[in-house]
């Protein structure tokens, strides 16, 4: 059979890319008896370098380094879902975080309102001046920060507070816990019968009753 | 995770293929920036595949991934009125943002310059063959071409290429090789 020197199967033939046994055979007998088709394979081959060679003399952009360095963190970093003992130690690892920075921002303000809590045995000393340090204090807030572990009940007055003390601590408390006092009236109970929440709304009067 | 072995695997994938993909979405998407993200993806989603899925052809996966997403970005740039409004199947590809970092365009070779004459079709597969080193059945995969539709495109191809050369040379007074 006579084979068309512009037979795409030569070019394929001259490639190595020819998979059918049968073509090949075919254009094997036909080069044996043809110069012509075989000048045209030769022509295809040396074609075919000329373009791999200067093709692959072609420069590249290549990529970035930005762009590699988005590829290599993909590589160092968990892909698709985490796994499940790595997303509870995580969360582990948060929680324990966030505990500790609650402790590093509470503890201050702990300590700076326990000091200057009053307290039952405070406000029954002689020396406890309100009205000079009130006085003295005006610029200072009346209501200061809650402090932990004192329950409000104990900025309530006892009977020994002459009445003009009672009456300004009063207008205080009332000023700053007025929702807390409409939930409980009787705010002469004794205070050690009320239970200590942890933060509790503790009200100081003046700061140094 | 990856694991260190993937990790190595896609490292040394990246290091063989990254300039001929960069170049290759180049061509398709005419703009460098453009190639390199297209690449960059590319590469993402190789970090997702198992190796066993791919690893015996490689190549073809990734030009396939890459041409694809080129494509994608190309007819997303022409919906918006790109300047590169480059048709595959139509018009030779421009290369405008290519040729500032192929030096100047004088150096280029004039083999090259004939084959950018060419079709882009012819173009695309003539690249792949002998530019990638992809086998015609890979590229057949890669564009979705039959094998013999592939085997015409880069017959006709290299045709051209030589009849343009030999002509280019009868007329050029400098000297460049024939191809007899």
């Amino acid at each position: 059979m006579r084979i068309d020197p512009n037979d795409p199967r030569l070019t394929a033939y001259a490639l190595g890319e020819l998979e059918n046994e049968d073509d090949c055979v075919e254009i094997e007998q036909a080069l044996q008896h043809s110069e012509e088709l075989t000048r045209v394979v030769a022509q295809i081959r040396q074609t075919a370098d000329l373009v791999m060679e200067e093709l692959q003399k072609e420069p590249s952009p290549g990529l970035s380094r930005e762009h590699q360095q988005r590829i290599e963190r993909k590589l160092g970093a968990p892909v698709g879902s985490y796994s499940f003992k790595g997303k509870w130690a995580m969360i582990g690892a948060l929680s324990a975080a966030a505990c500790l920075l609650l402790a590093i921002v509470l503890t201050p303000n702990m300590l700076q309102s326990r000091s200057g809590t009053v307290t039952m045995a405070e406000l029954r000393r002689p020396e406890v001046d309100p009205l000079a340090s009130q006085s003295r204090d005006q610029d200072q807030p009346l209501v200061q920060e809650p402090a932990l572990g004192v329950s409000r009940y104990q900025a309530v007055l006892p009977e020994e507070v002459s009445p003009e003390v009672q009456s300004e601590t009063s207008a205080v408390a009332a000023l700053a816990e007025a929702p807390a006092l409409k939930n409980e009236p009787n705010q002469t109970t004794e205070p050690e019968s009320q239970p200590a929440t942890g933060v509790s709304g503790a009200v100081t009067v003046g700061g140094e009753l | 995770m990856i694991s260190s072995s993937q990790g190595e695997w896609i490292r040394s994938v990246l290091v063989q293929y990254e300039d001929s993909l960069t170049r290759y979405a180049a061509h398709i998407t005419g703009d460098i920036e453009r190639a390199r993200d297209v690449v960059q993806d590319t590469f993402l989603r190789l970090c997702s595949q198992k190796r066993s899925w791919v690893g015996d052809h490689i190549a073809q996966w990734l030009f396939t991934v890459c041409r694809n997403r080129a494509l994608d970005v190309r007819e997303k740039e022409n919906r918006m009125g790109s300047p590169f409004e480059v048709e595959l199947e139509a018009q030779p590809a421009p290369q405008p943002a290519l040729s500032t970092v192929l030096e100047q365009k004088e150096q280029l070779s004039r083999v090259l310059r004939v084959v950018a004459t060419l079709p882009p079709n012819q173009q695309e597969v003539i690249r792949l063959k002998f530019q990638n080193g992809l086998s015609y059945r890979e590229i057949s995969g890669v564009t979705n071409l039959s094998v013999s539709n592939v085997g015409f495109l880069i017959h006709s191809g290299l045709k051209t290429v030589r009849q343009k050369i030999n002509a280019w040379s009868q007329a050029s007074p400098t000297p460049m090789r024939r191809i007899k």
